[in-house]
């Protein structure tokens, strides 16, 4: 999926820093607890326990923070959301400048091996 | 001079020497008790989920194959769907009778399994699992699982939003079992989700074939147990022994109280699929991989799977690079595996505390045992508050409590409230067995001092008050 969020609220792990090109961000939309589709985009309704903007996933509740990297943030998961870095060509295109982060996807026995690039 | 009736019963007879098995069988002697129908009403919903699913089968397209609605539900047309999903909007609108007959298989199910469940607490609170009809109780367990995953792939084959929300849990769950998972999984799917087509076939001949010829080999090694060691029965007068069987006999007695039972379980089955909707697929739309919704539910009995997939807690067990024991196990697999094995090694669970390795044929009243029964409360309600924490998304819709609030209070709630209950049940049984002592006690006075009146010369007997 790709949202958009304000670049100065952005606080991407290390080496991620180029991966959002003017705040525009790749997450896959698979859950990383059992595979739903992370289909809500949560407004803080409540700022205090909710203090912005977050992925939820219907099936259980898990949470990502789209600011941090895709972490989790409530609910089950036991993963991030990978994610998928970016970048603007000189022609203006957005393309993808590599494999997502991690594998995707729920867990299983060898998901926590790195993915390759090719 | 011929017969019509004596003449082909004496043909069938020489042929197949059945009258005798036919006279044993006609005199079998039913415990005249009405908890002894709740397996009844479960075999009466597996007759009428056969009767309906064959009625569906002959419209219904297991296939993924992608195609344009143009039919009468016209807020879906122009819309690309499976094959599958579309043949079944097409039951619902398009054939004759199909909406009734597709409810009325989506309540026979639902009935199917609750009437199990509870059919299996009143075996369990009456310690009818006991020797010698352990084997009787297994194999109930195993078909109560067998339907839970019967009707898992019954919905799942739909093909609607919530059926392939479903589907990606159960895959989920499929890979988090470990170190086998990953590969088990694949190879069942074809690929990683939403698998192949091949995926649809395989579901298609287990929901229609495969697993109902399980259920009613099941079923029939079931009754032939029950029938071959006898029903139990209760201690409902001097004349009901553990030798002795008192009952009303298959027929003349048995046999319209059964036939009652059948039509109404039928007529109420239906009356619920013509008038109580139930899945309407044609709300929830298609299926993508891309695609949930919030407030999604499953069938009830799967409903405990989502609660613990819901309430544990965030993390995957892992050795190094490797993930040993991915979240979703604990839940997913893991619970209901727990569930399964207690519950069926139950009968040598009570036997090792108890010491009790003879043979019973009377039940026990739940205060009887209430080591028994204060488990059996503790157990169902553990199971029960996992079940109902799958639906604090919709408790938070109806009562306001935050799913956050409901989530700690769940977590402690379902270790503290069962164990409460043990202790609590127990010392209600308790009470209780005080209380009938006490009862037996002054009878047995009541009855020495009308005896010692008797014996007074032969006194008239004095009147009451």
């Amino acid at each position: 999926m790709l949202i958009r969020v304000d670049t100065t609220k952005l606080k991407l792990p290390e080496g991620r820093a180029s991966w959002a090109p003017e705040g525009i961000l790749a997450y896959s939309k698979i859950c990383t607890h059992a595979g739903c589709a992370v289909a809500l985009y949560r407004k803080p309704t409540f700022p205090v326990l909710e203090p912005q903007d977050a992925l939820v996933c219907p099936c259980h509740y898990s949470t990502f923070d789209p600011f941090t990297g895709g972490t989790v943030t409530y609910g089950p998961a036991g993963r991030p959301l990978p994610q998928l870095p970016l970048e603007i060509d000189a022609d203006g295109n957005l393309r993808a400048a590599g494999n997502f982060s991690q594998r995707v996807g729920p867990s299983w026995w060898n998901v926590r091996s790195r993915p390759t690039n090719d | 001079m011929t017969d019509p009736v004596q003449d082909p019963v004496r043909f069938i007879d020489e042929r197949t020497a059945g009258a005798a098995l036919l006279r044993r069988g006609l005199r079998y002697l039913f415990p005249d008790h009405w908890s002894f129908l709740l397996g009844e009403v479960a075999l009466y919903s597996f007759i009428v989920l056969i009767g309906t699913g064959i009625y569906l089968a002959l419209f219904f397209d297991p296939s993924t194959a992608k195609t344009v609605y143009h039919g009468p539900y016209t807020p879906l047309d122009g819309q690309t769907m499976s094959a599958a999903f579309k043949s079944v909007v097409d039951i619902s609108f398009a054939y004759k009778a199909g909406l009734l007959i597709r409810q009325t298989h989506h309540w026979a199910a639902d009935v199917f399994v609750a009437s199990m469940v509870i059919h299996l607490t009143r075996v369990f609170f009456t310690g009818a699992f006991r020797k010698p009809r352990e084997l009787t109780w297994i194999i109930g367990l195993l078909m109560l699982f067998t339907a839970f995953l019967e009707g898992y792939l019954g919905y799942s084959l739909v093909d609607d939003l919530l059926s392939g929300m479903g589907l990606a849990i159960g895959y989920g769950v499929g890979l988090s079992i470990p170190v086998i998972g990953g590969p088990m999984t694949l190879s069942l799917f074809g690929a990683p989700f939403p698998g192949k087509p091949e995926l649809w076939s395989r579901m298609y001949i287990a929901h229609v074939l495969l697993i109902p010829i399980l259920l009613a080999v099941l079923i029939t090694i079931h009754l032939a147990l029950v029938m071959a060691r006898h029903h139990t029965q209760f201690r409902q007068s001097r004349r009901h022994t553990e030798r002795r069987i008192v009952g009303v006999p298959l027929f003349p007695g048995q046999t319209p109280r059964s036939l009652a039972l059948v039509f109404f379980v039928a007529a109420v089955l239906f009356l619920l699929g013509g008038l109580v909707q139930i899945n309407p697929i044609w709300q929830w739309g298609p299926f993508e991989p891309w695609l949930g919704t919030n407030g999604a539910q499953p069938d009830w009995y799967l409903g405990w799977l989502i609660g613990a997939l819901r309430l544990m807690p965030s993390f995957d067990l892992t050795i190094g690079h490797f993930t040993l024991v991915p979240n979703p196990f604990w839940g997913g697999a893991l619970f209901p595996l727990v569930v399964l094995g207690l519950l069926a090694a139950f009968p040598w669970i009570e036997r090792r505390l108890t010491g009790d390795r003879t043979t019973h044929n009377l039940l026990d009243r739940p205060r009887d045992a209430p080591n028994r029964t204060a488990f059996g409360v503790a157990f169902l309600t553990w199971v029960f508050l996992i079940f109902a924490f799958g639906a604090a998304d919709r408790i938070f819709v109806l009562l306001g409590l935050s799913y956050n609030t409901q989530l700690y209070i769940f977590r402690i709630g379902i270790w503290v409230v069962p164990l409460a209950l043990f202790f609590g049940v127990r010392r209600v049984c308790r009470e209780l067995q005080t209380s009938d002592r006490i009862e037996e006690v002054r009878e047995q006075a009541e009855h020495e001092a009308e005896e010692d009146r008797g014996a007074v010369a032969g006194a008239p007997a004095q009147p009451a008050g």
